[in-house]
């Protein structure tokens, strides 16, 4: 049949998925360990994991400058696979550093959270690196159904279950919205392959305003947005994260993002390209729409979980601004660092509220935070430089981050946008300085004290806070990474 | 003139690291971390006062510079340099510093080491923010400035002051993130964010209108103008004395500092298009403050109204886009960061005593402390603009230049409507204060002022009757500067 002839399989193909296949083998490292290890020895599958992961983005590592496609263009590695990966892998190891102890209080201590986590890595890596449209659901599924269960992981806590329910639910239905859209474009284009789509939209005697490639649009915009949580399909996100273990929220709410964000960029930037006037007005406004809407129902939150959803609503409309931008140099390139910086610094808050966890109180509500300057002052001090970062003030990542989101905005044409994220920033800050209020300026509600971290906490929070300051201070580097991080076949 | 000097560098970042440093002192030793504090800013006074003295008045344009490649992928650099206006601003933060940090010796009680290192890094960023010669950083240090504000006036401020300080820093915070859509757009049309090359480039006239408009409301709002000045008085009152100090005597200047630096350099047309608006905000402004100081019954209130009546002055001085409306209005800005920054001491000091700054528990106190009743009338008097007090000379610059231009003239004859009310709320409160009769029992026992008292107010009247009587060398510093500045129109 044709297509066994086109498929090709050479040794290269196995060095590109090298890392891959690491993280394979440590998933049946773990499985075997878990099998053979007692209830109470549990914690060195933690330690196993931590390890696999460092040595995964060892290796991933190991293949930056490489640029080609594997399997017959369904599996490509460029420098922007290889970011991206960098990204999810730390945060991965961020969520498992910090898993531990949360699962063991809870009487959840299994193996079975570190493999569902680590196959959900799994399809976030080949995520970013799919080059076709099959490779991308297939990636999508495998990320997303053990974030299902991981959501709903504690059996006995009614809010855990049901955000696994309503996510699996949701999930599934979005899932099904994007195949719907995949098989549309599949039948115009008579192809899967991201490059393929490309090269038939560059093609003359192609009416780019096809009513088909609006349903194919708003299909991919409804599957997509779902997973990053975009206005108006973000409403499975605040019961979802409050109801899910702290470290799986931390983890969802950043690697589940950028992965996703992969892909809309791969789609969007590759493929779709040439549709740009068509959908880029449209998501504008819906980037708009999802940064208010983020921002102002935070505002009303009491849980300080749920504020931290909605925040990351929030971020994900900034991130659209520069998913609009990708016709312009600098737009796939600060999307990029923004997810980076993102990444360490929407971690960090999740790892201080497991740490405020203890006994009399489940850490998450904003009645912990009252006078916490008095009770911890170098846990505020870190929560500040958060809080600064989320905001977007110097000199943290986050303003750098933010500022490059604004200048690829800007540049294509989208000053609008800008200058709404820059109310939206505003009010923001309204929200994040509320928490630094209660910490120094009202007096402690909850007598107890803070239980001394493990090691995996303490060296996964000073990551989070040297890398935050990193970024601001010496941008440059990062800088250089991202814009150096170009998609194979991009404009 | 040097080629690289790292003296403006030293002078940001010494409060800046002598803040961190203080951080890692014990808690418990107190006297320790303030003369550590005190130290530091000592330190950073006298690396002031070299610059202003090593500097050539002579030379129009930036001098100390220094150059240090940043982010070269989007072309930002460290670039810190100086010229005649913005000197006179980074000494006054260094002097302002050490008088707080001496004020504030016996009246902070809480959490001392963490005030001091917020004072510290304020110090430090406000420097930042009047030497920086790259768009990105001034934006840098404006933001970082907010901070620390916030904090002061939020832990050691007044009963109020949760309200105060989130008002504070959202108001300003809001104003300023429209700055960063326009520096962005800024960058995209020239390719440089380097405020020298910034300043001789031409931009097209309707970007320069927005952005103009972005810049004024981070500035306005700074300012403040009315009618972005409400909160103001909210902060003046809810924070400590030294707080109101440094917010009044430096932060404000930060506002018109941005208008005569970006706003007429950089956006000519823009300025002259807006110039009626602005002037008529200005006036109303000084009108406006001073008829709401006059109904105040709060000491601090009112003098954080007369801020807004003053500072219409000063916008009403720069707009006029004559050299000696902008000469005077530097001039007076420097003016109003001494005598208000002074009132506000005396102020703080007159509450340490009587407990109260309510002006109708208050009365009788000049024969009771005779010295502080002298210093506090040499400060009201020069508030007013009594000749002699460098008010005088400010203000009176300011109204001559305005009246030279003929487009600013019949705002300047408004604005003398503003000196009599001026001298109306100043002298009524100053009678209301310190004569008439004692209220209460226990005001019989105040001491007066004692010599660490006297000495925070002292350079201030050093300055107070130098300026007064012989400003010619502080126009001096300026008048290369401004006689080369662009978007002036006589």
């Amino acid at each position: 049949m044709k297509m066994f002839e086109q498929l090709q399989f050479s040794f290269n193909d196995i060095v590109a998925l090298l890392p891959e296949i690491i993280l394979c083998l440590v998933i049946l490292g773990i499985i075997f360990t878990d099998f053979m290890s007692r209830k109470k020895d549990k914690e060195i599958i933690s330690y196993i994991t931590q390890i696999g992961l460092l040595l995964t983005m060892i290796a991933v590592f190991s293949l930056i400058g490489e640029k080609h496609t594997a399997y017959s263009g369904m599996f490509v590695i460029d420098n922007f696979a290889i970011f991206l990966k960098i990204v999810i892998l730390s945060v991965a190891v961020l969520s498992v550093a910090i898993s531990h102890k949360f699962i063991k209080d809870e009487g959840y201590e299994s193996g079975e959270y570190y493999i569902l986590l680590l196959f959900s890595v799994l399809g976030m890596m080949f995520m970013a690196s799919a080059g076709d449209l099959i490779s991308v659901f297939v990636g999508l599924e495998l990320m997303a159904i053990p974030c299902y269960f991981l959501t709903g992981i504690f059996k006995n806590k009614r809010s855990s279950i049901e955000g696994g329910l309503k996510y699996f639910l949701m999930g599934a239905f979005s899932s099904a919205v994007l195949l719907y859209g995949i098989s549309f474009l599949y039948g115009v284009t008579g192809t899967t392959n991201l490059h393929q789509i490309a090269l038939y939209f560059a093609s003359s005697g192609v009416n780019l305003n096809n009513p088909i490639f609006y349903l194919i649009l708003i299909l991919f915009a409804a599957g997509f947005g779902f997973k990053i949580a975009a206005v108006p399909f973000h409403m499975w996100c605040p019961d979802v994260y409050e109801g899910a273990p702290t470290p799986i929220t931390a983890f969802m709410s950043t690697a589940v993002k950028a992965a996703s964000f992969a892909i809309f960029l791969r789609v969007y930037a590759t493929s779709l390209v040439a549709l740009h006037a068509n959908w880029a007005p449209t998501l504008a406004v819906l980037a708009a729409l999802t940064m208010s809407i983020g921002n102002v129902v935070a505002v009303t939150q009491t849980n300080v979980k749920r504020m931290l959803a909605y925040s990351s609503i929030a971020h994900a409309g900034y991130l659209m601004l520069g998913l609009v931008s990708v016709n312009v140099d600098d737009g796939v390139a600060s999307v990029l660092l923004y997810l980076l910086v993102y990444a360490f610094m929407n971690v960090g808050p999740f790892i201080i509220l497991i740490m405020l966890k203890n006994k009399k109180s489940s850490g998450e509500m904003l009645s912990d935070f009252h006078g916490l300057g008095k009770r911890a002052p170098a846990l505020a001090g870190i929560m500040l430089l958060f809080l600064f970062a989320l905001t977007g003030l110097p000199p943290t990542g986050g303003f750098i981050a933010k500022y490059y989101l604004f200048i690829a905005a800007v540049k294509a044409n989208f000053a609008w946008l800008a200058v709404v994220a820059c109310v939206n920033t505003a009010i923001s800050a309204f929200y994040y300085f509320r928490v630094a209020m209660l910490m120094y300026m009202y007096e402690p509600k909850i007598d107890a004290e803070i239980e001394k971290p493990s090691r995996s906490v303490l060296v996964a929070l000073y990551t989070c806070v040297v890398m935050t300051l990193l970024i601001g201070i010496i941008p440059n580097q990062f800088f250089e990474a991202a814009r150096q991080s170009v998609m194979l076949l991009a404009k | 003139m040097q080629e690289s000097s790292i003296i403006l560098t030293l002078v940001t970042f010494i409060p800046i690291i002598g803040g961190l440093f203080l951080l890692m002192l014990p808690n418990k030793q107190e006297g320790l971390i303030k003369k550590v504090a005190m130290l530091v800013a000592i330190i950073n006074l006298i690396f002031c006062t070299y610059l202003v003295m090593a500097f050539d008045s002579a030379i129009p344009g930036m001098q100390f510079k220094q150059t240090v490649s940043w982010i070269p992928s989007l072309g930002i650099n460290y670039a810190v340099g100086v010229d005649g206006i913005s000197i006179l601003f980074v000494f006054l933060t260094a002097l302002l510093t050490v008088i707080t940090f001496l004020a504030s010796w016996s009246n902070i009680n809480m959490r001392i080491k963490e005030y001091n290192f917020w004072f510290l890094f304020l110090s430090g960023s406000v420097i930042g923010v009047f030497i920086s010669l790259d768009l990105f950083l001034f934006y840098l240090f404006w933001e970082i400035m907010l901070v620390p504000m916030y904090l002061i006036i939020g832990i050691w401020g007044g009963d109020n002051r949760l309200y105060a300080s989130i008002k504070f820093f959202l108001y300003t915070l809001a104003g300023s993130v429209f700055m960063l859509v326009a520096i962005a757009a800024m960058y995209l049309k020239t390719g440089t964010f380097s405020i020298e090359t910034l300043m001789a480039y031409n931009f097209p006239v309707n970007l320069q209108f927005w952005l103009f408009l972005a810049f004024a409301l981070g500035f306005s709002i700074k300012v403040p103008m009315f009618p972005f000045h409400t909160w103001l008085p909210d902060a003046h009152v809810q924070a400590p004395t030294c707080g109101s100090v440094v917010l009044a005597g430096v932060l404000l200047k930060m506002g018109s500092y941005g208008f005569i630096r970006f706003c007429i350099p950089m956006f000519p047309d823009a300025v002259q298009t807006f110039m009626p608006l602005l002037l008529t905000l200005s006036v109303i402004g000084i009108i406006y403050g001073a008829l709401m100081a006059l109904a105040q019954t709060d000491l601090k209130k009112l003098i954080a109204y007369s801020s807004v009546s003053h500072m219409g002055f000063i916008m009403l001085g720069i707009f006029s886009l004559t050299k000696q409306g902008v000469a005077g209005g530097v001039l007076q800005m420097f003016n109003h960061g001494v005598t208000t920054g002074a009132l506000f001491l005396c102020v703080g000091l007159i509450y340490e005593r009587a407990h109260t700054k309510a002006i109708a528990e208050l009365g009788g106190f000049a024969k009771q402390i005779p010295i502080y009743a002298v210093l506090f009338a040499i400060f009201s008097l020069s508030s007013l603009g009594l000749p002699g007090t460098n008010g005088f000379v400010g203000e009176f610059t300011i109204i001559l230049g305005a009246y030279k231009s003929v487009a600013s003239r019949p705002y300047a004859i408004v604005a003398m409507l503003g000196i009599i009310f001026g001298a109306a709320y100043t002298l009524w409160m100053y009678q209301r204060v310190m004569f008439m009769e004692l209220k209460k029992e226990e005001f019989k026992k105040i001491k007066d002022l004692n010599f660490r008292e006297i000495m925070t107010l002292f350079p201030f009247i050093i300055f107070t009757f130098w300026i007064g009587f012989y400003p010619a060398p502080f126009f001096g510093i300026m008048e290369a500067t401004i006689n080369a500045m662009r978007g002036l129109i006589s």
